[in-house]
């Protein structure tokens, strides 16, 4: 798929929702976070994870253009996520990690993303991963691998698609070769976000050269036991800091780094790689679309403000208005998806219902459309020079060129027709 | 597939809405009992529209208690269900 702690005493647990994200407690505390983590440091102080995220956003600012620019791997601002801790957010904190949950990876991510677009899904990519592996993985793997992530010592690539089976994830062409306990990868990806800097990958195969191409098995290998060969360039319009290349991949792993059941690969991702993955990316949309809206509101705010801006027109007013009103949908949507994820996995239920099939795939094709006309008319409404060129203050093209991709990345064609099909499956019209 | 001595319980036109269906079935060849249906590519979307074909063919509706993984998973345990929803009707 196209894309993919320092000096802590303990950790308080708090019972505030990521609903509250942004409000304050009686005492100004900032809540932040799903199940409200909130570390205490040496110092007395509180962090949350969204504090993790801030503190690093003048390094991911500092390198967006040239990211954007050069269409080069955000290297330096991985470099800050690694410090941070926060590779580690869905880490359960027995293996070193922040113990976070879905409402904290798209708390962070929004706020990653205001900052540079491509770091953020770079970021919420590598955190889907996590949580496959997290909710997954057997022992002694997780043992080797999780507290590794939460050190910020593995950055972990997605490679869940074959040039055979295209944008399919639940079917794969390449089988896994089994000799005694050893299984042989070799299989291309056309796509890999990050291939060349990932320092371990999660890879579907198909099971065995007798299994059928839907008896999908997930493994997990280190860089180190894979020979890469890159190929393409990459040179795409927007989320260019992404860097996703064709790559070729093999190599012999112990047979214990099945990650799940041999042939379940479908399970993991309906109940984790998938909902990780359209709760992230929206959370990354979203983020993005915001940090325009709100540079544009400061922008109206300022004496600098360009003459067409006026606050008392009423076409300004209305412009103004549609954005918001997008930005609210999404937002309010995005936290419904969240909740019901986040109550099913409470309960220990299956995600694999119609409804909430439909509602994830919802939320997938309404963000990235809503976000990306939410920049189309910010640009629209603050004109030309501000908005359309690459040298303006304010980074709206890039954001308008960042966005394009969304409908895109994981096509919403394909979403569009689950959602379709599944809505003749449930026939009592069970909305989010 | 099957052995063409082997009889089935089930009309010819249940095996075409179910062969339809699915992406690893060879025309020309039949269905055996106990085939893998998911095996031969009946994802979930092609289940649905299974499930629509099956109700228009034989005139039933399959109550939302059997449309289950379980019941799609073969040609036997696809047409219990269909056989209980024709005894129904």
């Amino acid at each position: 798929m196209i894309y993919i702690t320092e000096g802590l005493l303990c950790a308080i647990p708090d019972t505030h929702s990521w609903a509250s994200t942004s409000r304050r407690d009686k005492s100004g505390v900032p809540f932040t976070g799903g199940n409200g983590i909130v570390v205490l440091t040496i110092d007395g102080s509180r962090v949350t994870p969204v504090d993790r995220a801030r503190e690093i956003l003048p390094e991911l600012r500092a390198h967006a253009a040239e990211v954007d620019d050069s269409a080069a791997f955000p290297v330096a601002s991985l470099a800050a996520l690694r410090g941070s801790g926060l590779l580690g957010l869905l880490v359960p904190h027995a293996y070193g990690g922040l113990g976070g949950d879905l409402g904290d990876l798209a708390a962070v991510a929004e706020v990653l993303a205001s900052a540079c677009l491509s770091t953020a899904m770079v970021w919420a990519m590598h955190s889907q991963q996590v949580d496959a592996l997290v909710r997954y993985a057997a022992e002694p793997l997780r043992e080797r691998v999780l507290p590794r992530i939460a050190a910020g010592e593995v950055y972990l690539a997605s490679v869940t698609t074959e040039p055979a089976t295209g944008g399919n994830v639940m079917t794969a062409a390449s089988a896994l070769e089994q000799s005694d306990h050893v299984l042989r990868l070799d299989r291309g990806a056309p796509i890999v976000t990050g291939g060349e800097h990932a320092d371990g990958f999660l890879i579907t195969m198909r099971d065995s050269a007798g299994a059928s191409s839907n008896r999908v098995t997930l493994v997990y290998v280190d860089r180190n036991q894979l020979k890469l060969d890159s190929s393409g360039v990459w040179d795409p319009l927007g989320m260019r800091g992404t860097h996703s290349i064709g790559i070729r991949i093999q190599g012999d792993i112990p047979i214990g780094q099945i990650v799940g059941d041999r042939g379940e690969f479908r399970s993991i991702a309906v109940d984790s790689m998938i909902p990780a993955a359209h709760i992230g990316w929206a959370a990354c949309w979203l983020g993005a679309a915001k940090s325009g809206y709100a540079d544009v509101i400061l922008l109206m705010r300022s004496k600098n403000r360009p003459k067409g801006l006026d606050p008392n027109s009423e076409l300004v007013n209305e412009r103004l208005a549609r954005v918001r009103i997008d930005l609210e949908l999404v937002n309010a949507y995005l936290r419904r998806v969240i909740e019901e994820v986040q109550a099913a996995r409470a309960a220990a239920r299956s995600l694999d219902l119609p409804s909430t099939q439909i509602h994830l795939n919802t939320l997938k094709v309404a963000a990235s459309e809503l976000t990306f006309r939410a920049v189309d008319r910010l640009i629209q409404l603050v004109g030309l020079s501000t908005g359309y060129l690459r040298t303006s203050p304010i980074p709206l093209e890039r954001h308008f060129r960042d966005l394009r991709s969304a409908a895109l990345n994981l096509a919403n064609d394909r979403l569009l027709t689950s959602v379709g099909t599944m809505a003749l499956m449930d026939k009592a019209v069970t909305l989010a | 597939m099957t052995d063409p001595a082997e009889t089935v319980p089930w009309p010819k036109d249940f095996e075409n809405v179910v062969a339809e269906q699915l992406t690893g079935f060879t025309v020309g060849s039949s269905l055996a009992g106990d085939t893998n249906l998911i095996d031969l590519g009946l994802d979930s979307l092609r289940m649905v529209r299974l499930l629509v074909a099956i109700e228009d063919t034989f005139d039933i509706t399959l109550p939302d208690a059997v449309l289950s993984l379980e019941t799609f998973q073969t040609p036997t345990s696809l047409w219990a269900a269909v056989s209980a929803a024709q005894a129904q009707r």
